[in-house]
């Protein structure tokens, strides 16, 4: 259950970001991480 | 008095290798990893038995430990595994505001041992950086992390110092450099995990004539940013039905496991290596052009390879290299511990000792069934083993607290005289059980390795190659007519430890870095002249290093080996099982040989 919820929740999250976002180019791109997100989620 | 700090670093919990390691105060106690506790290689099961150990070790109760640092986020590797995209600003938005709970999949072991511990979660590749950084000579330096697969990237470079840490770019997706050399391993019929080394270990045999067939089934640029054209994926299924793409590319049939290995396959593996060195030198020009810094931190899995690490510090593309002896994720527990130790100190200068890596629990005492093929012996162990070791005996040598990483540093290994001819295919064949081809590495005193090799830098953890001086290597025949005739030919005075290319895996040993396998050498020195020994882990084909002596004197009995040290004690070997026997019982093993 606690799988098939998680599953959900991942996709919805990714139609989500794929709406807001454009897949990265491959190869090297510039890193968008933040600094202050070192030790997050 | 009460420590203020104690922080717990877990790492390679999402994928493999789990391990943990504990700081007290800004100090490394110890690190270890699962895989010595539950006998399984390269286990990716949460690290209980290893926390265990490193609490064990520290002194301190779980209750007592108020930092737990995870070396990946397992939030962002879940959505890249799930979308098959790289996360971005909203995923990362996500992964900060989401509950504990929601990872609890993740986290519900580590809580469940660390009731009090508040835990956070830092990037794959930064753990590596911060580990490899806090125990490297540098106070600033350009770094290179690349390996198989981070949260949902590959390689990532940018500048460390003790203050602040640019990640300026970095590779998404995981089918770059490193898959591409475990997808070439599977098709070379090493399909257990961490074969990679054999692949390495196998290219100077061959000629990199197929690196244009290989260049088939990937883009790149000038700057190493590698990519396959297929989507592959570091899972059983998908890396099993890519290796008919190897197969296409190249004309060449996939190997079975445990099928002789032909000279195309020889050639393969050549090609691999070379394509691996190119991209890596590509990507190494570009982070110093980004960069313009002078010194170099190479790490991750793929910095494991010490032949490309070797062959880099020796180009000089930057005056100095470090490559991290656990560079891979073996040593991400302690890198995910030292990066919030530093964010601790907000910079001040965090120096990590690594004690040489001995940072493992200690043997414990023989187990009584050994005592009846115990042997005394007259003045020091270090004198007595050296002349048995000249007299041709190999030897199981466990003593002190076990090594961090995949290498044995003198503390869990199996030692041999060089000189001694066939003692390759001897200790390959009867001892390791592994395939013959395999070379062995020298532990050589680091104040004559300039003797012998073109190196005088350090290598005191196996982390680079060098190569056997010229006026060393006799003249090589101008072909060989099979892989054997190859391995045979007396190119030099110590065949087993120097490779076909004249290259040698070196480790370099320091009184003051390993002294009691220094002890040794310099005793063997005194005897022979030879201040070099084969070192080779203590464990057979699929084994994970033998942690206890009780393990060892298991392994032992199950070996051709001749005399086992444990401690300040010497047995010898019973020899009361048949091959067969022996053969049985490495099958335990075997799914990961």
């Amino acid at each position: 259950m606690a799988h098939a919820i998680r599953q959900l929740g991942m996709m919805i999250i990714t139609v989500c970001s794929r709406l807001l976002f454009r897949p990265v180019a491959a190869g090297w791109v510039r890193s968008k991480r933040r600094a202050d997100d070192l030790i997050g989620k | 008095m009460t420590p203020s700090s104690i922080i717990l670093g877990i790492g390679g919990y999402l994928g493999h290798d789990a391990n943990a390691a504990l700081l007290i105060d800004g100090r490394l106690v110890a690190a270890s990893q699962e895989e010595r506790f539950t006998r399984r290689k390269h286990d990716g099961r949460f690290p209980e038995n290893a926390v265990r150990d490193c609490l064990a070790i520290g002194g301190v109760a779980p209750n007592d430990v108020d930092t737990c640092v995870f070396a990946e986020k397992p939030f962002q590797a879940t959505f890249f595994d799930q979308s098959g995209e790289p996360g971005n600003a909203f995923t990362r938005w996500l992964g900060r505001i989401v509950p504990e709970g929601v990872a609890g999949w993740y986290t519900k072991p580590a809580r469940h041992l660390l009731p009090r511990a508040s835990f956070h979660f830092a990037w794959h590749h930064i753990s590596h950086v911060a580990g490899a950084f806090h125990t490297s000579p540098f106070e600033r330096c350009a770094f290179l992390c690349v390996d198989g697969k981070g949260e949902d990237y590959s390689a990532s470079a940018g500048v460390i110092s003790d203050d602040a840490i640019d990640l300026a770019w970095e590779q998404p997706y995981e089918n770059g450099l490193g898959l591409l050399y475990t997808l070439v391993t599977y098709h070379l019929g090493f399909p257990s995990f961490g074969s990679e080394y054999k692949v390495m270990g196998l290219a100077p045999y061959g000629r990199p004539v197929l690196s244009d067939r290989l260049a088939q089934l990937y883009t790149t640029d000038e700057r190493g940013g590698l990519r396959l054209h297929a989507p592959v994926k570091f899972r059983w299924d998908s890396m099993s039905s890519a290796v008919q793409l190897v197969t296409e590319a190249t004309g060449i049939p996939a190997r079975g496991k445990g099928d002789p290995l032909t000279p195309a396959h020889i050639d393969l593996a050549a090609s691999l290596q070379k394509i691996f060195e190119d991209e890596v030198f590509k990507m190494a020009h570009f982070v110093r052009a980004i960069t313009g810094e002078r010194n170099l931190i190479f790490c991750g899995g793929c910095a494991q390879n010490c032949v490309a690490a070797g062959k880099l510090r020796a180009a000089r593309v930057f005056e100095a290299l470090f490559n991290s002896p656990v560079g891979g994720d073996m040593g991400s527990g302690l890198g995910a511990g030292a990066l919030y130790a530093r964010m601790q100190n907000k910079g001040t200068p965090l120096r990590i000792d690594p004690r040489g890596y001995y940072l493992g629990s200690e043997p414990g005492p023989a187990p009584s069934t050994a005592e009846p093929w115990k042997l005394s012996y007259q003045g020091s162990l270090h004198d007595f083993i050296a002349a048995e070791l000249a007299l041709g005996k190999t030897v199981g040598w466990v003593r002190g607290g076990m090594e961090l990483g995949a290498r044995a540093l003198g503390a869990r290994s199996i030692l041999a005289d060089p000189r001694q001819p066939g003692m390759q295919s001897r200790l390959n064949l009867a001892v390791k059980f592994r395939e013959s081809f395999r070379p062995f590495a020298p532990a050589v005193l680091a104040e004559h390795a300039g003797e012998w090799f073109d190196s005088t830098e350090e290598s005191d953890f196996m982390n680079y190659t060098a190569n056997l001086r010229p006026e060393l290597r006799a003249p090589l025949l101008p072909a060989f007519a099979s892989l054997k005739e190859q391995l045979d030919f007396q190119r030099c005075a110590l065949p087993s430890v120097v490779h076909v290319d004249f290259s040698a895996r070196l480790q370099t040993v320091h009184a003051d870095v390993h002294p009691d396998f220094h002890r040794l050498l310099r005793a063997f020195h005194v005897l022979t002249g030879v201040p070099i020994l084969i070192n080779t882990s203590f464990n057979v084909s699929g084994q994970p290093i033998v942690r206890t002596a009780t393990e060892a004197w298991e392994c032992f009995l199950n070996t051709d080996l001749d005399l086992l040290v444990l401690g300040d004690e010497v047995f010898r070997n019973p020899q009361q099982k048949s091959r067969e026997q022996k053969l049985a019982w490495l099958t335990q093993f075997a799914n990961s040989a």
